[in-house]
């Protein structure tokens, strides 16, 4: 991926369910000299690559061998010329020389815990003869970390302030695991500590970091570090940042560079040295049996929650009789717009045409509540209702019927009517709405008009004492049934009926179709697809003409025999 | 067996005298229906827009249903309540609202309604709040019964929903 000639010293981001105490990661530092004599490790590293690349070779293999021996000289050189090897696993401790002498000479009353442990550590190292190397660490909570303010600058300029954000997101170190669960009383937190602040306002997850630190400053060597004591400035650098998220990221920067180039870096010293360092991905691997265990294990165990869900769910459906249709209707009357009056009901009912059943217990109409206009709307009147209705309904076309004759679709017709508080009735408005014959959502709105009568009397009537006039048969208002029955060819004629329009009805309907014929369709469908896709039909065709020749055939076969048995067979004699 | 997700939101209320509100809602639904995920049931919190007619809620509604067969389709039932100056709690409004049936994005506005009662008291409602409630609260979606009332209609409650269903053209039905 990348070219092995950069050197991109960026982060690399990694992400792992492991727990992080199985990371290690290896360093291995190595000063730079200018001798070309003494051959440094990456010139050793690349003589190496070429020597397996041309192992073939006889005369090579010679040159190896000499190689070889130079290595093992150059690596008792790079012992003197400081080369160093460690393997580093997560938030491991490894003391530079200035802690070493810092924490090393002692305890007193005011050491922190931590302190303590590093003396003690310390001492421990001392039993063994251990000198600190120049590869170290900074793990998460050493003083020295912030106090080297590594974390915040990353410009160089030496005003350089880190923000508000930088702060409190870098400062976010969440002990405890995460609420699932939202407590259900004292939901505001009156006094909230500043650490609850910056855990529960900014957007990242609870992290560590770990620093691997090279100490470059110049070694005293043997028994004059005894006697002379000279305070140095710590040379540190850094070599990489490890930074540890609780979701399994793990950044890394920089990335590890084993196989690419080497990162350098200078001391700042006086004489000018030059370092070189590796970093190489040292945990163990899983061995492949474990591997083929865990992703069995996760298998399973997804496996086993989708036969869970599908055993809940199951396989039963209420389907209709097949050639039957069924028509579920879910609606409601949701309102009621510009009618002259207040207190206002509807009365609906549903109308059903031939061929259409319903179970004897369904209801077929019914009446809202009496509703009172709202204040909310400045223009019109409105009385709200969201009164629902549900009708389940079948069709089956008669026999004697054209195939496939569309149905006619039943029709909900509603009355709209007024009582007052003197207990006076008046009609307010007639409509009706069809049951369209697509299914889907409908939100509709239909206009009413009421029945005038001829006179003036039947409006003052109905001003002053209420009484209106009102419709016989409601199916009036659609096609009446007595103009359906007589089948005659004169047209509709409401010649001479007067009407008032009065306001409009909100209704929203959910119609729904379910049959047999619908369900053997979507599985036709689903099959034709696939054999076409993959030319069945002309391996069919195929198929079908095989057979009427083979058909052909047998009939003239069947002829021939037929003829030749009427040749053979014994007519009757024609004397007796 | 097919399944219904109903995904969406209570947006909020508005229409109502006064607009520090808040909203119990509840699904209702068929003896063929059986909730897989999701709560049935919830409140939101009461908002008080300073000079905003709407009360925004923006309550979310993640459902998930299994069902034996087209009876009884889930409906909402929503109860608006209002939270005065003093922290008193009273009933405003009762609500009604089909879940919507075809597949998509639906934006609804489910009306509300109050019962009314005598000239007294209403009179009493409108200087120290508090109608009468009803005995049953489930009488909103009885269409039987709905005649023995008589309301006063309120606001209006917006709602927004995502219809996704799945396995019922195996069955045959069509939306």
């Amino acid at each position: 991926m990348s070219n092995s000639v950069d050197n991109d010293v960026i982060s690399a981001i990694y992400r792992s369910h492991d727990p992080i105490n199985n990371f290690k990661i290896r360093v291995k530092l190595e000063r730079l000299t200018s001798n070309a004599l003494l051959p440094s490790l990456h010139r050793l590293k690349i003589e190496d690559d070429l020597s397996r690349l041309l192992g073939d070779d006889g005369k090579k293999l010679e040159k190896a061998k000499a190689s070889r021996t130079e290595t093992a000289q150059a690596l008792n050189e790079t012992k003197r010329s400081e080369y160093e090897e460690t393997v580093i696993g997560w938030q491991q401790k490894l003391f530079s020389r200035f802690e070493f002498d810092t924490y090393g000479k002692g305890v007193s009353e005011g050491s922190t815990a931590l302190e303590r442990k590093y003396y003690d550590d310390i001492q421990k190292m001392k039993v063994n003869h251990k000198q600190p190397g120049r590869i170290f660490t900074y793990i998460e909570g050493d003083p020295h970390c912030f106090a080297n303010d590594l974390e915040y600058f990353v410009t160089d300029s030496p005003n350089d302030d880190p923000s508000q954000l930088a702060l409190a997101v870098d400062n976010i170190r969440r002990r405890g695991t995460n609420r699932s669960r939202l407590q259900k009383n004292n939901l505001i937190n009156e006094k909230p500590t500043p650490s609850e602040l910056r855990e529960e306002h900014y957007a990242t997850v609870p992290h560590q970091t770990m620093y691997i630190m090279a100490d470059l400053s110049d070694r005293i060597e043997g028994a004059s570090a005894q006697l002379v004591v000279i305070p140095q400035p710590p040379n540190e650098h850094v070599l990489c940042t490890i930074r540890v998220y609780s979701n399994g990221t793990l950044i890394l920067e920089p990335d590890f560079n084993n196989g690419k180039m080497a990162y350098i870096v200078e001391t700042g010293n006086v004489n000018n040295e030059v370092y070189h360092y590796y970093l190489e991905h040292g945990s163990t691997p899983i061995n492949m049996e474990d591997l083929i265990k865990e992703r069995k294990l996760f298998r399973e165990v997804c496996l086993r929650q989708q036969t869970h869900l599908a055993q809940i769910v199951g396989n039963e459906f209420d389907s209709p009789p097949p050639a039957v249709l069924k028509l579920n209707v879910f609606g409601e009357i949701v309102s009621g717009k510009n009618f002259e009056y207040d207190d206002i009901y509807v009365y609906y009912c549903l109308d059903l045409p031939d061929n259409w059943y319903a179970e004897p217990t369904m209801i077929f109409s019914g009446y809202t509540h009496t509703a009172s206009a709202t204040k909310s709307t400045k223009h019109d009147d409105v009385v709200y209702y969201a009164h629902p209705f549900e009708f389940e309904l079948w069709y089956k076309p008669s026999p004697g019927s054209a195939d496939h004759e569309l149905p006619r679709m039943p029709k909900i017709f509603f009355q709209v009517a007024s009582q007052d508080s003197w207990s006076r009735h008046r009609t307010e408005g007639y409509t009706y709405i069809d049951i369209p014959s697509l299914p889907g959502f409908y939100d509709e709105e239909v206009r009413c008009w009421r029945p005038r009568g001829d006179s003036i009397f039947n409006e003052l009537r109905r001003f002053y004492i209420g009484g209106s006039n009102e419709l016989e048969d409601i199916s009036y208002v659609s096609i009446p049934k007595q103009f359906e029955s007589e089948k005659s060819n004169t047209p509709l004629s409401r010649y001479g009926f007067r009407t008032v329009t009065t306001g409009s009805l909100n209704v929203r309907l959910n119609v729904v179709f379910q049959s047999q014929s619908i369900a053997v369709e979507h599985a036709k469908h689903r099959t034709a697809y696939a054999a076409n896709r993959y030319g069945f039909d002309a391996f069919m065709s195929n198929i079908n003409s095989v057979i009427d020749a083979f058909q052909q055939a047998k009939k003239r076969a069947l002829e021939v025999r037929e003829s030749t048995l009427q040749l053979l067979t014994p007519k009757a004699p024609a004397f007796e | 067996m097919a399944e219904v997700h109903v995904i969406g939101q209570i947006v909020g209320g508005s229409g109502f005298p006064e607009s520090s509100l808040f909203c119990k809602w509840k699904v209702q639904m068929g003896s063929a229906w059986r909730v897989l995920q999701g709560d049935q049931e919830g409140q939101t919190q009461v908002d008080d827009p300073s000079d905003e007619p709407m009360a925004n809620w923006c309550h979310p509604i993640d459902l998930h249903f299994a069902t034996k067969g087209l009876q009884g389709w889930p409906k909402f039932h929503l109860q608006v309540w209002h939270q005065d100056a003093y922290g008193r709690n009273e009933l405003y409004s009762y609500g009604f609202c089909h879940i919507p049936v075809s597949p998509g994005y639906h934006e609804l506005d489910c009306v509300t309604w109050r019962p009314k009662g005598t000239l007294i008291e209403e009179l009493k409602t409108q200087f120290i709040g508090g109608s009468s409630q009803l005995k049953n609260p489930d009488l909103v979606s009885s269409s039987a019964e709905l005649y023995k009332l008589r309301t006063v209609s309120m606001g209006k409650v917006h709602l927004r929903l995502h219809i996704i269903v799945r396995d019922f053209e195996k069955y045959g039905v069509e939306f």
